[in-house]
């Protein structure tokens, strides 16, 4: 395991998402850790290509046959041995949701699910590979933990800890070839515990993946503009941190804000958990809205969904002048 | 070489020049290899639907044109842009709110029907299509390109099999046998053995023909036999034209760089900017 200070902090922050995938399977691999991994033809995106050439026995290329990886990775997995299993996000969840539903949920197979370049970004492919509903195919199988990390750091420790333990887990990995650096020395990570990345008192912004560091900068639009945030990394969808999210009662409004459909992600799961908290305070869900983004970079991408800093602190600022206006009225 | 083949032979070169020289527009990421192959494939396909009197446009051509790998869209772009089918595409592929993604997508300015790269989704759409036509009488056949390493999905087999219970003979697939995919050689990854003999076994008619030879593919696409759906393997190079594209994986995605950007218009034949 690295080091977490500085140096490594912007070395797991230029290897990008994959890189660090890479990095991780290669640290246990050098470990002699028990786990194999198997990737559908996309060994080399996965940063695999160490692994490939000095652990052979570790890893399995399926060929672009993503349903027979899953299978093959549940007869591979018991408690003992994860298999690691990665693509791109669409096909690791939408094309393997049955083999998921049956060897992940129903005989909870030791299998941790990589989806990668989720989100937008694999911007120039187009909208058949967007990964823009992944979570909610996750979130839908019983009993898998599902978990969205930001930064090269949270991207390291999230893996490692999913090694770590026995539970079926999705990873969906977000961010192109340069992560941001969101977290420093003091970092610390818990499957299921959400981490506050900054206190304020008017809004409760909830958010996780990639996009946390697009609406870290929104909250510093909405400070200049008066309004007070807490900024949150819910980086464990599911099991959600429900004792976190008690604290929602003591603002005016809660936001969440994920790289994904507004159906079924991160914004569904906290309302969820907020209803069954009985807090009933305004709440708004920032996401992919009802459509399939159109081609182009990653920035164009993001004001097509209205996701980049300055969308989503507008958004904010406007659903706040809802609730005013509301409040006025009564 | 008749005066066809030879007007053939020279938009290949052509056709290779226009996808090069996109690189001057876009410096990105690029499936250089898989597109590269299937230029004479693709070529062919056109040259051969639109010598019908009905087929005039790029909707009308992808009407009847699946590329199930969705990463050659490069290639049928140039293709397009070759026969005067559409505009100069160069500046506008890959930009933002754009039509010339780097896999295929549904739109109808460019008319194709299937949004592909999600791979193992254009043979069981094409069948579709194909029954469909048949059930409405028409006389109208449905060609669908597909990669080697493409064959690794299990939907396609799916679908092999579905086709010829259903005597599709108006289906012709094309498979682009360059022998590399992502990771590597096909043989080291899942070998595809004796793919001609696989696809009989199953009821097709299954020949297999030098993917770069014009002649040669269009005897194939001429080779029909009642009853049975025909798979066309075609044998190609991955990244046939540029010598250091040639049958290497690393090039199935990849940023052509300034040095070898003008090393390979030169191969072209195209001169430098």
């Amino acid at each position: 395991m690295l080091e977490i200070n500085s140096k490594n902090i912007r070395f797991l922050s230029r290897m990008g998402a994959q890189g660090v995938l890479g990095q991780v399977v290669y640290e246990n691999a050098c470990d002699d850790a028990d786990f194999f991994a198997l990737s559908a033809d996309l060994g080399i995106p996965s940063g695999f290509e160490r692994i490939m050439k000095q652990f052979p026995d570790k890893f399995l290329d399926i060929g672009i046959a993503e349903a027979n990886m899953l299978s093959v990775a549940a007869g591979i997995a018991d408690e003992k041995t994860p298999a690691i299993a990665t693509s791109w996000s669409p096909f690791a969840t939408y094309r393997c949701a049955d083999q998921m539903r049956v060897f992940m949920g129903c005989m909870r197979k030791n299998i941790k699910v990589i989806g990668m370049g989720s989100g937008l970004h694999t911007p120039y492919l187009g909208s058949s590979h967007y990964g823009v509903g992944d979570v909610a195919v996750a979130m839908s199988i019983p009993g898998i933990d599902v978990i969205a990390p930001a930064d090269g750091l949270e991207i390291y420790a999230a893996l490692n800890a999913a090694l770590k333990n026995d539970r079926p887990t999705y990873i969906r990995l977000t961010g192109g070839d340069t992560l941001p650096m969101i977290y420093k020395e003091d970092f610390r990570f818990e499957i299921g515990k959400a981490n506050l990345i900054k206190q304020g008192s008017d809004v409760l912004i909830v958010g996780c993946g990639y996009i946390l560091s697009e609406t870290i900068k929104a909250a510093e639009i909405l400070e200049k503009n008066g309004i007070s945030c807490t900024v949150a990394d819910m980086h464990t969808i599911k099991p959600i941190d429900t004792e976190f999210l008690k604290t929602a009662s003591d603002y005016r409004l809660t936001v969440t804000v994920e790289e994904h459909s507004v159906f079924g992600g991160l914004g569904s799961a906290v309302l969820k958990a907020l209803s069954e908290l009985n807090i009933q305070k305004p709440f708004c869900s920032l996401g992919i809205d009802d459509f399939f983004p159109t081609v182009g970079s990653y920035s164009y991408l993001l004001k097509q969904c209205g996701l980049d800093s300055e969308s989503i602190a507008d958004r904010i600022m406007k659903k706040l002048e809802k609730i005013n206006n509301n409040n006025s009225v009564n | 070489m008749t005066d066809k083949y030879l007007r053939l032979e020279g938009f290949s070169k052509q056709i290779r020049g226009t996808m090069i020289s996109t690189a001057d527009y876009c410096s990105r990421n690029i499936h250089w290899g898989g597109s590269l192959s299937c230029v004479e494939i693709l070529n062919s396909i056109c040259s051969l639907l639109l010598n019908a009197p009905d087929v005039n446009s790029v909707q009308d051509i992808n009407e009847r044109l699946i590329v199930s790998k969705g990463h050659a869209a490069l290639a049928l772009y140039a293709v397009f842009y070759q026969y005067g089918l559409i505009d100069d595409f160069r500046q506008d592929y890959q930009k933002d709110g754009g039509i010339f993604s780097e896999e295929l997508a549904v739109g109808t300015e460019l008319g194709v029907t299937c949004s592909t790269g999600s791979l193992g989704l254009g043979l069981p759409y094409a069948v579709g299509k194909a029954l469909k036509t048949k059930m409405k009488g028409e006389d109208k056949k449905i060609y669908v390109l597909m990669g080697d390493g493409e064959c690794d999905e299990g939907s396609v087999w799916e679908s092999v099999m579905f086709a010829a219970q259903k005597k599709l003979d108006n289906l012709c697939l094309i498979i682009d046998r360059n022998h590399l995919q992502l990771d590597g050689h096909t043989d080291e990854i899942v070998a595809l053995n004796d793919l001609e003999g696989v696809f009989k076994s199953f009821g097709w008619n299954a020949m297999t023909v030098c993917g770069h030879s014009y002649p040669e593919l269009d005897k194939a696409f001429s080779h029909q036999t009642s009853g049975r759906p025909t798979v066309i393997i075609a044998d190609t190079v991955k990244g046939k034209g540029i010598s250091f594209m040639e049958n290497n994986h690393i090039w199935h995605d990849r940023i052509l760089n300034r040095d070898l950007l003008e090393q390979a218009k030169r191969e072209v034949g195209l001169c430098s900017k």
